[in-house]
């Protein structure tokens, strides 16, 4: 096979490698400070959360599926993480079980319907996600809380070298989930779901328990996101994440390879995914975009994403 | 004798692989040659066996497919079929054994659907009330304002009728159409053709029903394996002679036999009903044994199947496998205990097409494999090489996508899939549809090596060879419940079967 | 027998809405005033609106997610174009204009490359609030002229106008739906799209005329709230979104496509209205409002899913 076809090949295979590497080349050679250690070393702080987030976008997105309660659990996520770390002074490991154990209850609830009852996805979600919405300000009354302990901030912003622990958590988990998507068993039948649910049902694949499961993941890994955001700007906000950062959190997957129909998608696609959209903004604020750009731009991206991926035609 | 109304000649339509490209050579056409008159004021019957290609010739001449040799000529002029609609507007009516209607609309919408009356609003009243006239002037009591869904099958059938008949046709192709009709009702149809024949319209009638044949048909028509058999006129219809030419010889130099069944009960199914309304089935099947399930599409066969694996609801009865009784079915436990379903449909239901031939096979082994749930490629490198060597699997590698090989190699990484997860209980649906003769042979000779290694094997096939020289007992299905069991191989002849489906 | 409990099914609906509207007659002082009442109307005219655009999209078996981006999209174009000296109609004209041009964009994108609609939808309701972010230079714009508030809260013969809009709109659905051959076909293709095709219907047209038809109805909407509020803020389409979507399904509208009228969807949008107003009334935070709705679209719709797999489940003829 002649080169260039090879490579051709290889990038609508990993469009997401392609896009990162059109982005940092443009970026480095068109924007000022962008090529630094330094910046570098932002972005990928910046990245380290929704990665988190994103990894179980990508799970569901990947069942055909789509969780947009995600920003909204993060919210309630970070009010509750704080109400009882600060609040009700509950010690902070406990704390941070209670809250991911929430997560689990409401990603259980969103796969309930989707598989049991089937409510399509957009819809539960959709309406799963105004009641954590509403839960979140109603527990909070409406009110942040700040100045959270400093134990607590100290398991996020520890410095380690230019980057904090928050980065190396977030790699944690890409490293699980890499194993539990491309190494086990659970990530060949979620594949073979997402491309084929009659398929993969009648051999033998538990794909009630599949469609269910992402569900829960995806919603305890927006809980990480959540008290991890905490972490991060030292405040518990039931507003945290919301419509926007889910939108944010599904242009990433898309960018990083998912398939809206399902079946296709992989965590390095999702962590290429939202770096890209990390450098995208990095870009918006180096070059003095005013920061109301940001929605449109991503929105547009995101667009043209779908467009491009479709118009070779699926599958 | 009456004119020429409509003629295909050497009509001919391939197979086309997954890209779109025909495969050529005679023994994989879908239609071969084949020749097909129709005159005015005629009914004219078309009958063969499942899969002989009649379903596919009238999809032709509907404006579904199209044709890829060969000509049509319609009242004399040569005419090719793009569309559904150029077809009907062409005068030709297509009532089809799937229901073609918009069941959340009601009659009248149905009726004019495409050819609303009225310029800026339309014209409700106008069509309810032509309607009304149509359904009347067939005589079908139907109110044009009832929803399509509240109507029970046969009235929604009369609509379809309504609806080919009202499109000023010269011809109506009708497709099975007294499948779900009482005798009363199928009296009633049979009075509307002879008044449409007085009318000058003639049918295409589509059907197994030798009863009914003599008493609606003009002239008759047999297709066998995609190929014309012959025409002849009804006044010289002999019951034996029609399915002498649907059934033809047999290539009886395909099939090994190398098993022996043993006395060993494996799966008795006790009194199980797949809807409320059909009869009980009680079968078994024994180590080592190919029972073979004959019978019309339509039959329930793969519902039986659908119903034993535990995918598909049903109504009472009792399954033993092993002895023991089983009471929750479904295919992870039926799986892990050994009994497995190659499905009928393998693009949809058999197959990930967009996955590896490697990912495919080993889809139902995974939890028998890799315990820890934890995939370990050479594992799976090795089984599915093994597969691939042992079925004869042409392909590129392990790594090549299902959806690029040919339907022979397809089917046979599904057999793949089963075969690596060591079956006690093997149910096949239709194993060599689609498949080509020398691809057939192999999958003949593993299903035989399967038995003789004490595999019992279900096998549901439309093929009559293939059912009589592969089994040694066959239930022949009709109407959700068994009709049959021929348990004396030297028996099987496909008359005797045929005439039990029938 | 299926008749009988459509028919039941719009009873249920009317009684919820007359139970809503006497227990809180009952219990809240304020809540039978008639400048109570015309309030909730007023308000209710927005979320009316959008949820007529997309009943429809709903009944092809389709989602409409952009329409909180449109009602802040075309309500930011049509006020720039009154600001920079443009006749008041025609500003509201042109923001129409482009909440059916993004509509239509959305039906290209779901009829020719097949994209799932909810996704569409979803992004270009992004796309419409980016843009009115970006031309509002991430500012609200308002201080409109007389007129286009008198629009928004004035009154004619003593009812207000929102509502002559609403009405207009409520009668122009039901016209196009129940009385024109493209309602049919309408109805045609969330029933079985195959059967169209067969039939020579163009369901690219269908497909196209519905979304573009929502993104004028959200256009609609978000110019009456701009009138009303006398201010265009890049985030007011909010909540209007979900509301919408409740306001179809409590108003009987199927998800599974082909069913549902477009005037109950006008019922839906009451009961919506007053409830919140009732929650409001009693004092309860809107906080607990969207928890609610919430709630309430999951059961309606977990409900009727249930059944229908039910009754699909049932009717498996072999």
């Amino acid at each position: 096979m002649p080169k260039t076809r090879k490579w051709t090949e290889f990038f609508s295979k990993n469009g997401s490698v392609a896009v990162i590497l059109l982005l940092v080349i443009f970026s480095s050679l068109f924007v000022n400070h962008f090529f630094a250690l330094n910046n570098f070393a932002l972005i990928l702080k910046q990245a380290a959360i929704p990665s988190i987030a994103c990894i179980g976008m990508t799970l569901v997105l990947m069942t055909g599926g789509i969780d947009l309660s995600l920003g909204y659990m993060i919210g309630l996520s970070s009010i509750s993480v704080g109400l009882l770390v600060k609040t009700y002074g509950v010690s902070i490991p406990l704390s941070m079980l209670i809250t991911l154990v929430l997560g689990a209850l409401v990603g259980l609830f969103n796969g309930f319907c989707v598989q049991k009852i089937k409510v399509p996805a957009f819809i539960t979600t959709l309406g799963t996600g105004f009641i954590l919405l509403g839960v979140a300000q109603i527990i909070s009354n409406g009110a942040s809380i700040n100045h959270l302990p400093e134990a607590f901030l100290a398991i996020g912003k520890t410095k380690i070298g230019l980057l904090n622990t928050t980065v190396f958590i977030s790699l944690g988990f890409c490293l699980v989930f890499y194993y539990v998507l491309h190494l086990s068993t659970f990530g060949r039948s979620l594949s073979a779901f997402g491309l084929s649910e009659p398929a993969s049902r009648l051999s033998g694949c538990p794909t009630a328990r599949i469609n269910i499961t992402v569900y829960v993941i995806s919603s305890v890994l927006a809980s990480v996101a959540g008290i991890l955001l905490s972490m991060d700007v030292n405040c518990a906000q039931p507003t945290m994440g919301g419509g926007d950062y889910t939108f944010q959190v599904i242009t990433a997957a898309v960018l990083g390879g998912v398939s809206l129909y399902g079946g296709i998608g992989s965590v390095p696609g999702a962590v290429f995914g939202v770096i890209s959209l990390k450098v995208i903004n990095n870009c918006i604020n180096l070059l003095n975009v005013p920061y109301y750009w940001g929605s449109a731009v991503l929105g547009i991206i995101i667009l043209l994403a779908i467009i491009f991926q479709n118009a070779k035609g699926r599958k | 004798m009456n004119n020429t109304i409509l003629e295909m000649n050497h009509i001919s339509k391939y197979i086309y692989d997954a890209y779109g490209k025909p495969i050529h050579g005679t023994d994989v056409k879908i239609l071969n040659d084949v020749h097909f008159d129709v005159r005015e004021q005629e009914v004219h019957i078309l009958i063969g066996e499942n899969g002989a290609g009649k379903s596919t010739l009238m999809k032709i001449l509907g404006g579904i497919i199209p044709h890829d040799e060969g000509s049509i000529a319609l009242f004399g002029k040569e005419v090719r079929f793009t569309n559904p609609r150029q077809s009907q507007t062409m005068g030709i009516g297509f009532i089809h054994q799937e229901l073609d209607l918009c069941l959340n609309l009601d009659v009248a919408q149905n009726l004019f659907l495409g050819k609303e009356t009225g310029k800026l609003f339309s014209d409700r009243r106008g069509m309810y009330e032509a309607s009304r006239e149509m359904l009347s002037r067939l005589g079908f009591d139907i109110d044009p304002a009832t929803p399509v869904r509240l109507l029970s099958t046969a009235h929604q059938q009369m609509v379809e009728i309504v609806k080919a008949v009202s499109c000023d046709c010269k011809i109506i192709i009708m497709d099975e159409p007294t499948a779900s009709l009482t005798q009363g009702e199928i009296d009633h149809l049979f009075e509307i053709i002879r008044n449409l024949k007085k009318q000058g319209v003639s049918t295409v009638y589509i059907s197994h029903r030798f009863e009914e044949l003599k008493e609606i048909g003009d002239r008759l028509t047999v297709l066998r394996d995609g190929g014309y058999v012959g025409t002849i006129d009804m006044s010289e219809f002999d019951h034996d002679k029609v399915v002498n030419m649907m059934v033809g010889r047999t290539l009886s130099h395909m099939y090994t036999c190398r098993h022996t069944p043993s006395a060993e009960e494996v799966l008795r199914v006790e009194g199980l009903k797949i809807a409320p309304e059909t009869e009980p089935i009680s079968i078994a099947v024994h180590r080592g044994e190919v029972v073979g399930i004959g019978g019309l599409v339509g039959a329930g066969r793969t519902e039986l199947a659908k119903s034993i694996y535990g995918v598909r609801s049903s109504y009472g009865g009792k399954i033993y496998y092993q002895g023991k009784l089983v009471e929750k079915r479904n295919p992870q436990r039926w799986i892990d205990q050994g009994l497995m379903y190659l499905t009928e449909d393998r693009k949809l239901e058999g197959l990930v097409l967009p996955m590896s031939i490697e990912g495919n096979i080993t889809l139902a082994s995974l939890r028998r494999l890799f315990p820890n749930a934890r995939l370990k490629s050479k594992v799976e490198r090795e089984i599915s090489t093994s597969m691939i060597k042992k079925l004869r699997i042409v392909c590129r590698g392990p790594k090549q996508r299902a959806a690029t090989l040919s339907g022979g190699n397809q089917q046979k990484v599904v057999l793949g899939k089963w075969l690596s997860a060591k079956p006690k209980l093997l149910i096949l649906d239709e194993p060599t549809r689609g498949v080509d003769v020398g691809a057939k042979a192999e999958i003949y000779e593993i299903i035989d090596g399967l038995a003789a290694d004490g595999v019992a094997i279900m096998m549901i096939s439309s093929e009559l060879p293939e059912l009589i020289n592969m089994s040694d007992r066959i239930y022949v299905m009709r109407r959700g419940a068994v009709s049959a069991e021929m348990t004396d191989p030297d028996t099987f002849t496909q008359e005797r079967v045929l005439a039990y489906t029938l | 027998m299926n008749r009988k409990y459509g028919n039941a099914k719009n009873l249920l609906l009317l009684g919820l809405i007359a139970a809503i509207v006497l227990v809180s007659g009952l219990m809240i002082p304020r809540f039978l005033s008639l400048e109570n009442i015309l309030n909730v109307i007023r308000q209710t005219a927005i979320v009316s609106l959008v949820s007529y655009g997309s009943a429809m999209v709903i009944i092809i078996r389709g989602i409409d997610l952009s329409v909180g981006g449109l009602i802040a999209f075309c309500a930011m174009i049509s006020g720039i174009m009154m600001k920079s000296g443009l006749p008041m109609g025609l500003a509201m004209l042109a923001g129409v204009v482009c909440g059916a041009l993004m509509g239509l964009f959305s039906g290209v994108m779901v009829e020719k490359l097949e994209v799932p609609a909810f996704i569409t939808t979803l992004v270009m309701g992004q796309v419409a609030t980016g843009l009115s972010l970006v031309l509002g230079g991430g500012n609200s714009l308002g201080g409109f002229s007389d007129a286009y508030v008198f629009i928004g809260n004035g009154s004619f013969l003593g009812i207000p106008i929102s509502i002559y809009i609403t009405l207009f709109f409520v009668i122009l659905s039901y016209l196009i739906m129940n009385r024109t051959r493209l309602g049919t076909h309408i109805y045609a293709l969330g029933g079985n799209e195959q059967v169209v095709r067969n039939q020579g219907i163009s369901t690219a047209k269908i497909r196209y005329f519905v979304f573009a038809y929502s993104g004028v109805c959200a256009a609609v909407a978000g110019i009456l709230l701009s009138a009303q509020m006398n201010t265009v803020h890049p985030q007011q389409g909010g909540t209007y979104q979900l509301d919408a979507v409740a306001a179809c399904v409590i108003g009987g509208v199927n998800m599974a496509g082909g069913e549902g009228k477009v005037y109950l969807a006008l019922a839906g949008a009451l009961t919506l209205g007053f409830l919140r107003n009732a929650l409001n009334l009693i004092g309860l935070h809107p906080y607990y409002q969207n928890l609610i709705v919430g709630v309430l679209l999951i059961l309606i719709v977990g409900m009727s899913m249930y059944r229908r797999n039910k009754a699909l489940e049932k009717s498996l003829i072999f």
